[in-house]
């Protein structure tokens, strides 16, 4: 089932944050339950979206074009705006994807001011249920650490304790979550046991194509407020199309032998005044030809997976 | 680059680093230019590293370069650590004063630790540094607020080995960078390391990136290390259980 559909969605840039692209007719749907992916840099589009969400009475006035709805039970299709109003905690958007920061404070009291949709005393409540079901062998102990003490591993299990504490619709999560591939691993584990039970939905922006391969099953890949390629995640991974796609993943360790630099280009994305006519991605592009300058791409390929460029890595030169 | 002018042609032979883990004392001996890299449960070394340049722990953690130990216990042991190891932290942690210039900034270890520099040798010496880098020389004029991750990273990266150190312990330095920026810095310490004799040190959680960099390999476990190797080794045959798991958990191997 349909949980967030956007169609045509254009906003207008904010001028309190100069750098980051507008999303320009954004069309993105997602089930519930559903892990996307949003590869690409926040700037490049990711964190329009993300303020879209997160803040819709702010966002609303933005708005160029287009339309945002979520599928609510008992209560049918509810605009974002609508939404706002009906239910506080639909989305959630922590500021960074281990939440806590420091301080010398109670990690419980800490948890507790950081979900202020709950309320102060359900909120701890709720998280000593969470950290139980994550097979904390002490939750009390756990919440009275200070947040300093506690170790990368505790830390991931306040966390996943804090997001099944609000178990929001909508999870919108930012990378880096957890570095030690031994967590990481746990987390995804945790996390999708988490919204097959729940049904909510994971936007998990990043822009690294493996770990949005190993928690995601869709990626859409941003350039310029632009969605340059989309689909099944692990095909995007394995078999990129759009060129910018296949640039992300050789700039992984495990694409390039060890000890030899990575192939960066040098250069870096367009600043929102400044995005070149044609496809976007053409400057940077080694595989750019004439009608790359002047025409934007349309999108081709099949509905899992499909990439707006005109000479898709497929194509051979 | 070489040592400067003031250490003479000198060749540095050993150098080894001791720091306090919750179950005792991690020792790494360094050959010149080597990597070395901690991985696995390493949160806690990182503020045992910092405490040996600002003098927080008056026990424990040591360096050791050419033979001549250095505590932070000692006035003169303090200023050979300062000489000798530099750090470079998070981008989000990056020593960057918001109200000084780039120049300014990488201009502050110079005065502190080659006072004698004519201000002439030291723009050179930046400039240097920064070629080395591939960091646009424009960058010396802007605010660090005007920079984007990346490029602070890149200019905290010169402001640890401007005045060439012998060891850049280098803790989580990817940390909250996009891919593309990891990878710009990774070729940047690649070079560094091939191009001088500064020894590396990297403490950081991600298998993948600690293989990809380094000569060693040191895992470690609950504050001890539990297995070292070559970093080709840990890549096939990793022994104990928890190197194990780690390499089953990482993506590439």
């Amino acid at each position: 089932m349909t949980l967030l559909s956007i169609r045509n969605l254009s906003v207008t840039p904010r001028p309190d944050r100069p750098g980051e692209h507008p999303l320009d007719s954004l069309d993105l749907d997602i089930a519930q339950g559903e892990h996307v992916a949003l590869v690409g840099g926040a700037h490049q589009g990711p964190a329009s979206l993300k303020a879209l969400l997160s803040e819709p009475g702010l966002a609303k006035s933005r708005v160029e074009a287009g339309t945002v709805w979520l599928e609510v039970p008992d209560q049918g299709r509810l605009t974002l705006w609508r939404l706002l109003v009906k239910e506080r905690g639909a989305i959630w958007a922590p500021d960074s994807a281990m939440f806590l920061g420091k301080g010398k404070k109670r990690t419980g009291a800490r948890a507790a001011s950081l979900l202020t949709q709950l309320g102060r005393h359900s909120a701890e409540k709720r998280l000593q249920e969470g950290l139980r079901r994550f097979n904390s062998v002490d939750p009390h102990g756990l919440l009275s650490k200070p947040a300093d003490a506690l170790d990368a591993g505790e830390r991931m299990i306040v966390s996943l304790a804090m997001i099944a504490a609000v178990s929001p619709r909508i999870l919108l999560l930012a990378d880096p979550t957890v570095a030690d591939p031994v967590l990481w691993a746990r987390y995804v584990r945790e996390l999708r046991l988490l919204t097959e039970e729940t049904g909510m939905a994971v936007l998990f922006q990043t822009s690294d194509l493996v770990r949005a391969a190993e928690l995601c099953q869709k990626t859409v890949v941003f350039y310029a407020g632009r969605v340059v390629e989309e689909g099944d995640a692990a095909s995007l991974r394995d078999h990129p199309q759009h060129p910018l796609t296949s640039y992300l993943g050789k700039c992984l360790p495990e694409a390039v032998p060890s000890k030899t630099p990575f192939p960066i280009d040098g250069r870096s994305a367009p600043t929102p005044g400044n995005v070149p006519t044609g496809c976007p991605f053409h400057p940077r592009c080694a595989r750019a030809l004439a009608g790359c300058y002047v025409e934007p791409p349309e999108f081709s390929g099949t509905s899992s997976h499909r990439w707006a460029c005109h000479r898709p890595m497929a194509t051979g030169l | 680059m070489g040592l400067s002018q003031t250490d003479g042609d000198r060749l540095m032979t050993v150098l080894a680093l001791s720091v306090a883990g919750p179950k005792g004392l991690i020792e790494l001996t360094f050959e010149s230019g080597e990597t070395i890299a901690l991985v696995g449960d390493v949160s806690q070394l990182g503020p045992e590293v910092s405490s040996l340049l600002t003098g927080s722990t008056k026990v424990g953690p040591k360096l050791v370069i050419d033979g001549v130990s250095a505590t932070p216990a000692a006035r003169m042991g303090r200023e050979m650590i300062r000489r000798h190891l530099s750090m470079l932290r998070p981008v989000e942690e990056a020593p960057l004063n918001p109200r000084w210039k780039v120049l300014r900034i990488l201009e502050e270890p110079l005065r502190a630790l080659r006072p004698e520099m004519s201000k002439k040798a030291r723009f050179e010496t930046i400039a240097s540094c920064l070629a080395d880098l591939e960091v646009d020389v424009a960058t010396l004029s802007a605010m660090p607020s005007a920079l984007s991750a990346s490029e602070r990273q890149s200019v905290a990266l010169a402001r640890a080995v401007v005045a060439k150190p012998s060891l850049l312990a280098a803790v989580d330095p990817f940390a909250r960078l996009e891919v593309e920026d990891q990878a710009r810095l990774a070729n940047q310490l690649l070079h560094l390391v091939s191009d001088s004799s500064v020894a590396l040190l990297l403490i950081l959680s991600d298998l993948a990136m600690a293989a990809h960099l380094a000569d060693r390999i040191a895992v470690v476990s609950e504050g001890a290390i539990v297995e070292a190797g070559s970093a080709q080794d840990m890549r096939l045959i990793p022994r104990m259980n928890y190197s194990r798991m780690i390499a089953a958990a990482t993506r590439s191997f």
